[in-house]
């Protein structure tokens, strides 16, 4: 089922996860407001508004998924317990959010958020650190294929097919994935697609490095400043507002958000 | 060895065709088992048409190099490389296919037939991801990954065993390899006829 892996990180168990405080925006936020900033910032696109029907539906279907998997787990009979859309939309971590007993008692609210598949495995920041020109070497030989020889990936008839990794059509500067420590995470649990091969902890840091220090679109939260908003969000493993081996600063030459051309569809 | 008769039915037939003026000197030989555009010919040779022109080298390299094995395409590969590969390759590449519907991800989220499912949304309890996420929308192929939709069954069938018994390797990453060792012998009947009649 869609969504339903424990590794990429699935729908349900971030459910779970929330309503929860973020560093991202400085406030606590419900499961909606989580969503939203998957397709802000992770899809580069525009969110649906609070509330709207697409919301509730991505809401409902993580729903389903992680409680069927917990009545499973603890053996409540009986099918899955609707809700209204408003408590929908919030996220299975409120102190008053609805459960069967024989679910709370197992998992009270501080244990909700670490379901299994929550986040990625950590893989541990290699001891000699990481190297974009290293990671080049990587993507040649085990991302090239899928991902292309420009990182622009390929679509076949038209159709997105396989995913860019850098440049105006991949995930912006807000993204969780631009980060050197969580792309090496994700990347070192599901890439290359499939498993056909495990990549070392240091591949996958170099890896991550290479693709993280191009050029993407903007981080939606930018108003003017490179270097303010370098300061204010990206204190992290990131390159924003950096220049990588004398090239220009990224994050300077960034390209837009939501770019009109996503709107036709292909 | 059928061979040489075959060298000489399509030496002397393709004179005849209205497509020869197209079909280069050295595609000749080829067209006797794959079609003069590269169409494929049941129970000769597999569909080459629209295939990457890279691929298609890649792969006459890997039969010369024995990492495919196939006795009638070795004693083939042997006798062509180069530029004459080259130009081969891009002639079959540029010949047309058969179109079909592409099919966007999500589109249908339920599927009754197992092969559908396999291909659309693989099975991740085994960590297969769906044949069209690299094979393309609709397996019509994407980058140099070959497409599958309406390719001969026979021949689809075989790649999968083969790859299940070590006769066909030198796939990047052993991409394909990892993910054939994961079909079971129903799956593989189920998906090349599944892939053979989408057209
Ligand atoms: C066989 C094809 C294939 C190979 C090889 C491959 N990838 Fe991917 N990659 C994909 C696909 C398909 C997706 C999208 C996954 C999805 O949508 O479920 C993806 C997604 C990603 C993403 C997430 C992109 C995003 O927008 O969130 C990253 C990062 C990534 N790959 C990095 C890599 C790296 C690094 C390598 C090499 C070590 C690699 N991939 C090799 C097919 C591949
Ligand atoms: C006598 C028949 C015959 C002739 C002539 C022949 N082939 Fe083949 N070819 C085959 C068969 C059979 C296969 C399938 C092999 C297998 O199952 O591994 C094949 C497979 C191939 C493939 C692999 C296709 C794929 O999708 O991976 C390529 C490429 C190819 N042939 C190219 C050529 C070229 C180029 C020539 C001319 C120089 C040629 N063949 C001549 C019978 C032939
Ligand atoms: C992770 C990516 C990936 C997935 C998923 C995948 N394939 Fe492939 N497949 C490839 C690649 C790459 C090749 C080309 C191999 C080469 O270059 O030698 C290939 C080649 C093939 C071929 C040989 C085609 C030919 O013309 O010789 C067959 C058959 C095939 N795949 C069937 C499948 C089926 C069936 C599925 C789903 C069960 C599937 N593939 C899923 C990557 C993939």
């Amino acid at each position: 089922m869609p969504g339903a892996a424990p590794t990429p990180p699935p729908l349900w168990a971030a459910y779970f996860a929330y309503p929860a405080y973020r560093k991202k925006n400085d406030k606590v936020n419900s499961y909606q407001e989580r969503l939203q900033g998957c397709m802000t910032y992770s899809m580069n696109g525009k969110a649906p508004p609070l509330g709207s029907p697409e919301l509730v539906a991505f809401a409902a279907y993580s729903y389903w998924l992680g409680m069927g998997a917990l009545m499973d787990k603890y053996g409540v009979p009986g099918p899955v317990p609707e809700l209204d859309d408003e408590e929908l939309l919030k996220g299975g971590k409120g102190d008053d959010f609805p459960l069967p007993d024989a679910i709370v008692r197992a998992l009270p609210v501080d244990e909700r958020g670490k379901l299994p598949g929550r986040g990625y495995p950590l893989v541990e920041k290699p001891t000699g650190g990481y190297s974009p020109q290293r990671g080049e070497t990587v993507y040649r030989q085990h991302c090239q294929l899928c991902h292309g020889a420009d990182g622009q990936g390929y679509a076949s008839a038209g159709i997105p097919t396989l995913p860019p990794l850098w440049g105006p059509d991949s995930f912006n500067w807000g993204a969780g994935m631009h980060r050197v420590n969580t792309a090496a995470y994700f990347i070192h649990e599901n890439m290359p697609l499939g498993k056909s091969i495990q990549l070392t902890p240091q591949q996958a840091w170099d890896v991550a490095a290479y693709i993280n220090s191009r050029e993407r679109p903007q981080d939606p939260r930018f108003d003017g400043s490179v270097e303010k908003l370098r300061q204010r969000y990206h204190q992290h493993t990131g390159y924003y507002g950096q220049s990588v081996d004398g090239g220009p600063v990224l994050g300077a030459k960034a390209y837009p958000n939501f770019p009109p051309q996503q709107d036709s569809g292909d | 060895m059928r061979i040489p008769l075959l060298l000489t039915f399509c030496v002397f037939l393709s004179p005849t065709s209205s497509l020869a003026a197209d079909l280069p000197l050295e595609a000749g030989v080829c067209a006797g088992c794959h079609g003069e555009q590269g169409q494929g010919i049941n129970n000769l040779g597999p569909r080459l048409a629209g295939l990457p022109a890279q691929y298609l080298e890649r792969q006459v390299n890997l039969f010369k190099g024995g990492s495919r094995q196939n006795v009638t395409m070795h004693a083939m590969a042997m006798g062509i490389g180069g530029e004459q590969l080259q130009k081969v390759a891009n002639y079959f590449s540029a010949q047309p296919v058969q179109p079909v519907a592409p099919v966007r991800r999500g589109e249908q989220t339920a599927y009754t037939d197992p092969a559908a499912k396999l291909v659309y949304q693989g099975d991740w309890s085994r960590t297969l991801p769906a044949c069209a996420t690299c094979h393309g929308p609709a397996t019509i192929g994407v980058g140099q990954i070959p497409r599958l939709a309406g390719q001969q069954a026979d021949y689809l069938k075989n790649q999968l065993v083969a790859w299940q018994q070590g006769k066909r390797a030198g796939d990047p990453d052993n991409t394909m390899g990892n993910i054939a060792g994961k079909l079971s012998g129903a799956e593989i009947d189920a998906l090349s006829s599944y892939l053979a009649n989408l057209q």
